[in-house]
């Protein structure tokens, strides 16, 4: 009657195990342990320091609250330049620092104006991809409420002329005239003389100084050709003509079809007479010298001639810069 | 022997004869073997009795198979022609005449406008056949001419359209024939042009036009002759009573110009009024050409003003007919008087005359008066487009006049800086397509050598302008917005949207409300493109709009038909070799467009061919080089002394000399020889125009070549040449599969910097 071993051995595999209270439940017996032991855990991802080179983390900070760290960041950016001028960096940069023209922060301001020098004398080339925006944004400044903004507009836009004034003034002619005029108080859309900038401008003659040196160097870009240009200047200029003027190149410059506008839907100008002369004339495409020249001649030569003779009469730093602008048109225009 | 069917089996059958079968029965006539003087007597002669029976039955289908037969067999087979010709011509006339007879129950039978058109259509084409062949003419066609004619003037009254061609070629080639009936259908004309010419389609108005021009052709029976007597030691002019037509339309104009005095005030501009003062009248005071009614105008009813374009445009359209059409005797046309004519017509505008000051205040007669002045101007612009089209450069001197008088053409704004007046132009387009065409013409007789630019600048505005598709639903928006406004403020709101169901399509596809542009107005403005940008060059808006528009419209239009139209195709050409102001050429976007077709001009500037001259540079070498190396400046004189020599030859010898060593890799498709000649040609003008005084010191950073040559015993030779610039250059070519071009483009730097060099030592 006795059992045998093989049937104990059935039993036993249809015993139901009691679960206790307190007591963890028995793992099956086939079951696998995974548990491990480990001395250090590393998560990439909360790295504070892992990339101290990796520069499109410090973008955002040009957009920090803090003066000082949007300072910081431009000098950064500045002192890495040469390392990272030919990366694909260098466009995101861009178009996060540029609109800091209109930082309320003077040493802001001036810090990418220091950038915008570092840049330049790397690669202008990279300057002229973005001085669409550039344009948009120091035109931006130049109608700016705050005084200091708008007063800085020009330096931003002189600095500009120098990497890439030929691109400027191709593109933005009558814009950037208006608005040197707006800043310099001259303006013809809605003569404010009670506007803040041009109050400032009786007190700070310095700015004027800065203006009248930004519409020189606007003019000479945009009324004089190379070789005139060049006259004073080294010999490099003129080689650059040489090579400039071959159509059939491959041309040294970024995106030179773009003033085509193959690409761009065009607003409709509903009424021309409502929106003033203006509105024919910046639609009017200022590639050659020609129409610059006719541009200027029409519309703002006679406000320049008659305001400059006023500030050369006051003489001082700004009556010299005047009087130089005086010499530039005269040679120019006449 | 020869298997053919019988001609008397299907003058037999045609009387059964239909469809398709009638169709076969004419393609086998004609056949060449029934050309056959067996055949004359029996076969043909049954024939012609058979298609005479046709002609002759009461069925009118059988009249129109009669019709076509004899026709077919007149055409084709000169032996009918000549022996039955005269036959059938009458049998045809006789029922045409009988028709005529009943024209108004004929003309509303189902059939009988095409009946018409056979009788008469056979009736012309078996006289043209007849014309010229003397017997023939002789002894059939002018005598049942006699007959002929009067039928057809009177038909001509009723179906100008069918008959005027007929009358005309006969007008012309039978004149002393027509001469009896001259009076009569000189009625007939008037009556139509008098009656009903604006009813008329525009060709049937230029035939009236040329058959009355026609009529001058011959002496008109002058009831008086006393004044011909007078004048009879006088030399007479084959072309006398021509120019008498032709004066007598042109003096018509002034009295129509001098009414305009009434609404513009010509005093204000003193050249013109001298100007009109001067136009050519006939004095004679019964003069019989004027036949015209006199326009009643009445500015209490300002519509009635339309009459005046209206009259000017007839009489532009009789004087297009007297100036243009051929003549067998040379005439003399007045093209001083046409010229001072337009130049008046296109006078007659507000823009720098003022209206007479008691009309300023009537709205509706000003809008009457600002829409016929651009059409009395259009009649000045036709005339001188027929005069230009005509005379060519006999009338060069007035060109330059023409040009700034058309300035008068384009609407400004009012008190406005010289701003075109948009709204306008697009509603004068047709006027406009003629304004092109004449300035095209003007302009390929003139060139570059035209210091008026401010019209050409205008005129490329309006093109661009109207160049654009048309939207009809612009102003409906703009509207839209105010009435917006307005039922905001009075909720009137039920009525309006019943109303705006119907046209929700507007709103939802307003792309679909669009006139487009048709072809032949692109191939106009695309020649006038080209001659602007060949000629001047233009400042920098106009030009990137050109630039724009062809290529958004070239683009446009290769996906609607699949290629580029050929004006397209040579807009974007002479866009590439004239950039004007552009510091980039669209070379590479025009490559793209036109990416399988094969362009020469394109293919050229992608890949700059060198002449096989290049060659001769390893032929040096093999003299001097048994040492191994050649220097730089060495090679370069050698190709020097070599150019001054003839290309060709040399090239053939050197590549002789160079196929007896082994190993050569020369790139040198030989096929290229003969388009040498031209690459020379282009690659010097572009050298010399790159060359600036710098050139040795930017030619050393541009252009450096080296080249290695070896060797070895006179068995190995291989030559490498890097480029430096190559780079640059290859890339406009991606498209280029075969490496054979690539290699072969190298050397075309090598050349001009070569030339380069001469123009240092020059």
């Amino acid at each position: 009657m006795t059992k045998s071993r093989k049937q104990k051995q059935k039993k036993q595999d249809f015993l139901r195990k009691k679960l206790k209270v307190g007591k963890p439940k028995e793992k099956a017996r086939n079951a696998t342990d995974t548990s491990f032991v480990s001395k250090t855990i590393s998560i990439r991802n909360q790295h504070l320091d892992q990339n101290p080179h990796d520069l499109t983390k410090r973008l955002t900070l040009l957009k920090h609250h803090n003066i000082n760290v949007r300072k910081e960041t431009l000098t950064t950016f500045q002192k890495s330049i040469p390392s990272i001028i030919k990366s694909r960096l260098m466009t995101p940069l861009l178009t996060q620092s540029i609109p800091l023209i209109c930082d309320e922060s003077q040493q802001v301001r001036q810090g990418l104006i220091d950038l915008v020098d570092e840049i330049g004398s790397h690669d202008a080339e990279i300057l002229k991809l973005h001085c669409n925006i550039f344009v948009l944004y120091i035109n931006m400044a130049m109608t700016h409420i705050v005084t200091q903004i708008q007063a800085d507009s020009t330096k931003f836009l002189s600095h500009l002329l120098k990497y890439c004034g030929d691109e400027v003034v191709r593109k933005s002619w009558v814009k950037l005239l208006n608005g040197v005029f707006g800043v310099l108080g001259w303006g013809q859309v809605g003569k404010n003389d009670s506007a803040s900038i041009v109050q400032t401008k009786k007190r700070n003659a310095k700015y004027v100084t800065i203006h009248l040196n930004a519409l020189y160097t606007l003019v000479e870009y945009g009324c004089q050709d190379e070789r005139a240009r060049s006259d004073g200047d080294t010999a490099e200029t003129t080689e650059d003509s040489g090579t400039l003027r071959n159509p059939y190149l491959i041309p040294d410059y970024p995106q030179p079809f773009e003033h085509l506008k193959l690409f761009t839907r065009e607003l409709k100008v509903q009424d021309a007479t409502s929106s003033g002369v203006n509105a024919t004339l910046l639609s009017l495409a200022t590639q050659d010298i020609d129409t610059r020249k006719a541009v200027f001649i029409e519309q703002f030569l006679p406000i320049v001639r008659k305001k400059i003779e006023v500030i050369i009469k006051e003489g001082g730093e700004c009556g010299k810069s005047a009087n130089k602008l005086k010499t530039l048109l005269a040679k120019i225009f006449d | 022997s020869e298997e053919f069917i019988a001609v008397s089996t299907l003058a037999r059958n045609l009387e059964i004869a239909k469809g398709n079968e009638f169709h076969t029965i004419l393609a086998t006539l004609r056949s060449p073997v029934y050309i056959n003087e067996q055949l004359l007597k029996s076969e043909l002669s049954f024939l012609v009795t058979k298609i005479l029976k046709l002609i002759r039955s009461g069925n009118d289908f059988d009249l129109w198979k009669g019709c076509h037969t004899s026709v077919v067999t007149c055409a084709y087979n000169p032996l009918v022609l000549s022996t039955h010709g005269g036959q059938l011509l009458a049998a045809i006339y006789s029922r045409l005449e009988q028709k005529t007879g009943f024209y108004s129950s004929v003309i509303s039978s189902s059939h009988g406008k095409q009946l018409f058109n056979i009788l008469i259509s056979s009736v012309a084409i078996i006289i043209d056949l007849m014309k010229n062949k003397p017997t023939l003419s002789r002894e059939a066609l002018v005598p049942k001419l006699k007959a002929i004619i009067p039928t057809l003037i009177t038909l001509s009254q009723y179906e100008p359209e069918l008959v005027l061609p007929v009358l005309q070629r006969i007008l012309k080639r039978n004149t002393t024939t027509f001469k009896p009936f001259t009076n009569k259908f000189r009625t007939v004309l008037i009556n139509l042009i008098i009656s009903d010419y604006a009813s008329l389609g525009t060709k049937t108005q230029r035939l009236v036009c040329e058959n009355f021009a026609y009529l001058h052709l011959l002496k008109i029976q002058v009831s008086d002759t006393s004044d011909d007597e007078t004048q009879a030691h006088h030399k007479i002019y084959a072309d006398s009573n021509w120019r008498t037509g032709l004066m007598s339309i042109l003096s018509q104009f002034k009295p129509i110009i001098q009414l305009c005095g009434e609404i513009l005030d010509f005093e204000q501009d003193n050249e013109l009024y001298k100007l009109i003062k001067s136009l050519p009248v006939i004095d004679e005071s019964n003069n019989k050409e004027e036949f015209l009614p006199s326009l009643k105008l009445d500015f209490n009813a300002p519509l009635t003003l339309w009459e005046i374009p209206q009259r000017l445009s007839l009489l532009a359209d009789m004087l297009v007919a007297f100036i243009s059409l051929p003549t067998p005797f040379p005439i003399r046309v007045p093209l001083g008087g046409i010229n001072s004519l337009c130049e008046v017509l296109l006078g007659v505008s507000n823009k720098y005359l003022p209206l007479k000051k008691e009309l300023r205040r009537d709205n509706e007669l000003n809008g009457v008066i600002n829409t016929i002045l651009p059409q009395i101007q259009f009649q000045g612009i036709r005339l001188w487009e027929i005069m230009v089209s005509k005379y060519g450069k006999c009338g060069l001197s007035f060109f330059e006049g023409i040009l700034s008088s058309i300035e008068l053409f384009i609407p400004l704004k009012k008190k406005s800086n010289n701003e075109i007046d948009f709204n306008v132009v697009g509603s004068l387009k047709f006027e406009f397509a003629t304004v092109f065409r004449l300035v095209n013409m003007i302009l390929s007789h003139l060139g570059h050598q035209l210091n008026i630019i401010s019209v050409i600048s205008q005129l490329i505005e309006v093109a661009l302008f109207l160049s654009h598709d048309k939207t009809l639903i612009d102003s409906l928006f703009k509207n839209r917005k105010s009435i917006m406004k307005q039922q905001t403020k009075t909720k009137q709101s039920k009525r309006s949207k019943s109303a705006e169901g119907a046209f929700s399509d507007i709103y939802t596809h307003p792309e679909l409300f669009v006139c487009k542009n048709s072809m032949n107005w692109f191939n106009e403005i695309n020649d006038f493109f080209i001659t602007a940008l060949n000629n001047w060059i233009l400042p920098s808006t106009p030009h990137i709009q050109i630039l724009k528009y062809s290529i958004t419209q070239s683009l446009r239009l290769k996906e609607r038909f699949g290629y580029i139209p050929e004006s397209f195709v040579n807009l974007l050409r002479c866009e590439v070799l004239h950039p004007g102001s552009e510091r980039v050429s669209i070379l590479p976007i025009a490559i793209s467009l036109l990416k399988n077709i094969n362009d020469d001009m394109f293919e050229l500037l992608c890949h700059p061919k060198v002449p096989v001259g290049m060659v001769y540079q390893l032929h040096k070498p093999l003299d001097l080089g048994e040492d191994g190396e050649v220097r730089d400046d060495i090679n370069k004189k050698e190709v020097e002394t070599n150019e001054s020599s003839s290309n060709a030859n040399t090239g053939l010898e050197t590549l002789k000399a160079l196929e007896n060593l082994e190993n050569v890799t020369i790139p040198e498709p030989k096929h290229e020889v003969p388009k040498v000649v031209d690459d020379t040609a282009i690659f010097k003008k572009r050298s010399v125009e790159e060359v600036i005084e710098r050139e040795s010191t930017s030619s050393h950073k541009k252009v450096k070549f080296v080249e290695e040559t070896t060797v070895d015993n006179g068995e190995e030779l291989i030559v490498k040449k890097a480029v430096n610039q190559t780079k640059e250059e290859e890339k406009p070519m991606e498209d280029s599969e075969d490496e054979e071009q690539e290699e072969f483009e190298i050397p075309a730097i090598e050349l001009s910097d070569d030339e380069e060099e001469e123009e240092e030592e020059e």
